[in-house]
């Protein structure tokens, strides 16, 4: 099933890599002018190799052409040597670690203009009715600081904000949208300049790595510096910027199909319980499986047949698209990310503590045997198509 | 208009009362009953002072109405007074003229409104009243059909908070009605306040009539052992229905077995769709589960109610208000009243609507801070 591309993709040394997506088909044609040019990150010093979400960051400096030869410094110098070597999934494909933020952000920085549609059209429009949900289960209230990880487009931030605003009458309430794809978070930005919330205390964008929320990123150039003629097409956005999220800083912290881009989910979910405060609760919401073996038989086949041709088709781009489907089948089971959740720290809903402290309680009676432990510490949606986890920190 | 009316009724207040016999022979007579309707105007004050009635009313019936406003002064409007009506003589001498389409009307809105909300209090008076009619004759042979319920009508005592010494009920000793009353009163977290008047009622022994119906309903919890639940409430209605034939009896009896009905089996609904997120469920299993439980004991409680409604002797004529010191079980017994086939859950709290409480870490920092404070000013 692997396309020539990908093969292409992966024959190739490192150091003469180029933006994959581009390279993948020679004669691919662009009609979209709101894509990065290639090659236009300025040369940085790396960061360590432990990475995560997509983003087309500086890590983008040893594409600089074929011949360079540069070799990835990524992989040698740095804190991070003891995590190279180590594979990780990119889809179906074991890939070394520190390729997954690199692939996994070109995939985002393709998809970022076609987001909303794509989703659309791939969940046939539930993934709002999911997002909905997610949003009024967690019933943000009375004031909070929501850290929206992964948030690019501001689906949940902008939800976050209106349900506070409509069910509780909240407009003290602030939503920091996060993500490591600056394309991503321009989007956003557009898509919120046309809300109400544009230019209030309430919303703010920050460039970020989930795995490590406390090391600010470097901003590419061209988001620092606004755009001079502004038009529909290249609208006034300030420049974004890259703060360091401190611990105990958050009231709720969600992450909405982010998490399974993320190369090291541990390292996630730590980086959350250290930026919660006491009373903080962790919300994923994050594609699941299918309960129904019949169901997820054929949820499977359209998943695999259905969705990379409309990723041709809306978005001009079937790898990402595919990339998408594989990361979700390798994604873990319900109760095994409860688990790890559990592991991190937090206390899962099925807790006397959580339900003291008023987390709202998922349904029991999804977990099979041998998962009693993690019974009712999740919500199934759509037969488990898509899935809600929480858990709260003391 | 407002100082003329005002100035009558001081007027008609320092008259003398006449005397109960006089006022017995009034009651009964024809004349008075023929009169009632055509008369309103000039027996009861207006609340709404809609026609000044300039000569002097007959003193006979205005007398009637002195009666009952010396006994009825003392008692607070419970609930919302309108301004209008506090600013008026007497709440208890206002009238609210209604015409059969205007009381068919309110039956109908005020019962479908109560099935919604059985919380609201003033609608099932209005109810209460404004269904009355067809059964006020059967409910004043009732009275009628003992010496004590003939006395009742003469004397019209009322109980509410002001008419009754709760201390002194509580000192009684257990198996006393007065103090079985009283426990029961803080068992199902009610007090012996008044009712709103009925003002719907045309004349004032009609008023009574309704007054002492709904003043008795809790005595009928008592001495058929029902608590303030849905499921107790349904219980006493039935057995109001069939002893007093009120339609309001059978209205709330109907719905309240609908509310039992409705919330034992809808769970059961939602699980047959199969745990679909999107459908929010109002209750809680632990709730679902009461309701079930409920349902069942309905199915033998119901039987009994409407069987003891016919058996026992009008509970409706029973001088509460002299018999405080007796034997709660002699009562029982001396009326007909047997203990219930099956055991009735006791009133458990106020349940429902679930504590809106702020996010979990905003509740924790406020405790911090107030340990801190305490801690800082025990320092």
């Amino acid at each position: 099933m692997l396309s020539p591309s990908i093969k292409l993709r992966l024959g190739r040394s490192i150091s003469s890599r180029v933006v994959p997506s581009l390279q993948s088909f020679p004669h691919t044609q662009r009609y979209y002018s709101d894509r990065p040019p290639t090659g236009s990150f300025a040369t940085t010093p790396t960061h360590p190799s432990s990475s995560s979400s997509s983003s087309p960051s500086s890590h983008e400096t040893h594409r600089m052409g074929a011949g360079e030869g540069r070799a990835r410094s990524v992989g040698g110098a740095g804190a991070g040597g003891d995590r190279v070597g180590r594979t990780t999934h990119f889809g179906f494909k074991d890939i070394r670690e520190e390729e997954k933020e690199t692939l996994v952000g070109s995939v985002f920085s393709s998809v970022a203009s076609s987001y909303d549609v794509m989703n659309d059209a791939m969940s046939l429009g539930i993934h709002r009715l999911w997002k909905d949900h997610f949003v009024s289960k967690l019933d943000p209230r009375g004031g909070i600081n929501i850290l929206d990880v992964a948030g690019g487009t501001g689906d949940i931030a902008l939800r976050m904000l209106d349900h506070a605003r409509l069910k509780h009458y909240d407009r003290e309430t602030k939503v920091t949208i996060l993500d490591i794809n600056p394309n991503m978070l321009s989007q956003g930005q557009k898509r919120m300049k046309q809300t109400m919330y544009w230019n209030t205390p309430q919303l703010s964008f920050q460039l970020g790595n989930a795995e490590m929320l406390g090391t600010p990123i470097e901003v590419p150039p061209q988001f620092s510096s606004p755009s001079i003629a502004p038009n529909s097409k290249k609208p006034y956005l300030p420049p974004l910027e890259s703060k360091p999220i401190e611990s105990e800083s958050v009231d709720l912290y969600t992450i909405a199909f982010g998490i399974r881009n993320c190369t090291h989910i541990d390292k996630v979910l730590e980086e959350a319980y250290r930026v919660l405060k006491p009373g903080g609760v962790f919300a994923c919401l994050e594609f699941g499986k299918v309960s129904v073996p019949l169901l997820a038989e054929l949820y499977k086949q359209y998943s695999f047949n259905l969705i990379p041709t409309l990723g041709q088709l809306l978005a001009g781009d079937r790898d990402s698209y595919q990339y998408l489907i594989e990361s979700i089948e390798r994604f873990p089971t319900q109760p095994e990310f409860a688990r790890m959740i559990s592991r991190a720290g937090f206390h899962l809903p099925n807790s006397q503590v959580a339900r003291d402290l008023g987390l709202p309680s998922f349904p029991k009676g999804s977990a099979t045997r041998g998962d009693e432990d993690v019974d009712g510490a999740w919500e199934d949606l759509t037969l488990g198509i898509a899935s809600i986890w929480t858990g709260i920190k003391l | 208009m407002m100082s003329t009316v005002a100035a009558r009724a001081a007027r008609t207040r320092a008259r003398q009362p006449i005397p109960p016999l006089l006022s017995f022979v009034t009651l009964s007579s024809p004349a008075f009953h023929q009169q009632s309707d055509a008369r309103n105007s000039a027996l009861v004050l207006r609340k709404y002072s809609r026609s000044t009635n300039d000569h002097e009313p007959t003193t006979r019936s205005e007398e009637m109405v002195t009666t009952t406003t010396t006994s009825n002064t003392a008692r607070e409007e419970r609930g919302k007074t309108s301004p209008i009506s506090s600013s008026s003589s007497s709440s208890s001498t206002t009238y609210i003229p209604t015409t059969p389409l205007g009381k068919s009307l309110l039956t109908l809105s005020s019962s479908l409104l109560l099935l919604n909300n059985p919380a609201r209090g003033d609608l099932l008076s209005i109810l209460t009243q404004v269904s009355s009619p067809p059964s006020l004759p059967h409910l004043l042979q009732l009275f009628n059909s003992t010496p004590s319920g003939r006395r009742l009508l003469i004397e019209r005592p009322s109980i509410n908070s002001e008419t009754v010494d709760l201390d002194y009920l509580s000192n009684l000793p257990r198996g006393k009605l007065g103090r079985e009353w009283v426990e029961w009163l803080k068992e199902n977290n009610v007090g012996p306040d008044g009712r709103a008047e009925a003002d719907y009622m045309a004349t004032a022994e009609d008023k009574y009539l309704i007054q002492r119906y709904r003043e008795s309903h809790d005595f009928y919890h008592l001495l058929l052992r029902m608590p303030i639940t849905t499921l107790g409430e349904t219980v006493v209605k039935f057995f109001e229905a069939s002893q007093m034939r009120m339609p309001v009896a059978g209205l709330s009896a109907v719905g309240g077995s609908l509310r039992i009905l409705s919330s034992s089996l809808l769970p059961s609904i939602k699980d047959l769709l199969n745990s679909n997120p999107s459908i929010p469920s109002t209750s809680s299993p632990a709730q679902d589960r009461d309701s079930q439980k409920d349902l069942i004991l309905l199915n033998e409680l119901i039987p009994w109610a409407v069987k003891l409604g016919v058996e026992a002797k009008p509970l409706i004529t029973i001088e509460w208000e002299k018999r405080w010191e007796e034997d709660i079980e002699a009562l029982r017994a001396s009326y007909g009243i047997t203990p219930p086939p099956v055991n009735v859950p006791p009133f458990k709290g106020r349940r429902g609507k679930k504590k809106m409480v702020g996010w979990p870490s905003k509740v924790l920092k406020a405790r911090a801070d107030r340990a801190a404070a305490k801690a800082k000013a025990a320092a």
